[in-house]
């Protein structure tokens, strides 16, 4: 009989749950170790993971990275929300206040002209780029 | 992602460490059992390191809430799988060949392809009176990948899947192979 990958992997699932439910006996046994060896074959796999230091520093580097990206985000959207609710308008209304104010950069001016239909998200994230580069301050909020 | 409990670098780097229900022998005891099946030319203790940079280095959130060595497993069969199919040179390169077992692994290679029909029958057999399981198997046997056993054997019914998969998963072969 020909195994497929479906079939393989069904079988590699079996074995993990089969050694998943092994006693320690069960496991010294399957690698021919006497209980004296235990300790010396678990600190092989302690220096295993040492040698791979650099890759623990690199993930908690990318880490660290993930998790400011998402504080920003997060601060972003509520920064947003406070625009919003400060000026009592949705996104398109403040922006649309914008351009009238002609305080819009050149490339968003040139879209209103042009009556580009700008989306709620996108009219939101718009502002929050806005509100990221410093474009929108108090008096925009306003309106 | 959002929703789950995921280890963090720490987290995951203590749990490891800490060796919690013989951890590190499992992984072990997996990695020699996957190099002998896919006749990898690897020690067990590389297969386990590859498996750990693979979970930092790849994004691969291990979530909390399942046992942790299930988790590595299944990220440990994928890289074994891969290294089969693919033959991956770069990651064979890596490894010293190990010249001493090559008389071993000609007979790994004939014992494990009998031992897993062997197996596959005796699925068959424990699940002969299950009749989602029964069908299950005999989709997998026809190829057939996940979605489409989901909609041609149970209607749609990803639960239902799942289910079945997992009951099956989840027999004590070893044990039925021990009484045979």
């Amino acid at each position: 009989m020909t195994l497929n990958k479906e079939m393989l992997s069904l079988l590699d699932d079996l074995m993990i749950e089969n050694i998943a439910g092994m006693s320690q006996e069960e496991l010294c046994q399957e690698l021919g170790l006497s209980a004296d060896k235990l300790n010396s074959e678990v600190e092989l796999l302690h220096l295993k993971i040492n040698d791979i230091s650099t890759e623990f520093k690199k993930a908690k580097l990318k880490e660290a990275r993930f998790n400011l990206d998402n504080a920003r985000e997060q601060q972003t959207s509520t920064n947003i929300t406070q625009t919003l609710e400060k000026a009592g308008k949705d996104a398109k209304g403040i922006l649309i206040d914008m351009f009238t104010q002609n305080k819009l950069p050149a490339g968003l001016t040139l879209a209103f002209r042009d009556g580009k239909e700008i989306t709620d998200e996108e009219a939101e994230q718009i502002l929050a780029d806005l509100i990221t580069m410093g474009v929108v301050n108090g008096d925009d909020r306003k309106g | 992602m959002k929703g789950y409990d995921y280890y963090s670098v720490d987290e995951f780097r203590q749990a490891l460490e800490s060796n919690e229900d013989n951890l590190l022998l499992r992984c072990t005891v997996l990695a020699k059992s996957l190099i002998s099946k896919y006749e990898l030319r690897m020690e067990a203790y590389d297969l386990f390191q590859e498996t750990i940079c693979r979970v930092l280095s790849d994004s691969r959130h291990i979530p909390k809430g399942l046992p942790l060595f299930v988790s590595l497993g299944k990220v440990m069969k994928g890289i074994a799988y891969d290294t089969f199919e693919r033959k991956d040179e770069e990651v064979l390169r890596k490894y010293e060949p190990i010249d001493m077992h090559e008389d071993s692994v000609t007979t790994a290679q004939s014992s494990y392809d009998g031992k897993l029909d062997s197996t596959w029958a005796q699925l068959l057999s424990l699940f002969s009176e299950d009749e989602d399981a029964l069908s299950f198997l005999k989709a997998t046997s026809d190829g057939l990948k996940k979605s489409e056993i989901v909609e041609q054997v149970f209607s749609g019914d990803v639960n239902r899947y799942d289910t079945t998969r997992r009951r099956i998963v989840r027999c004590n072969v070893q044990k039925l192979q021990e009484e045979a």
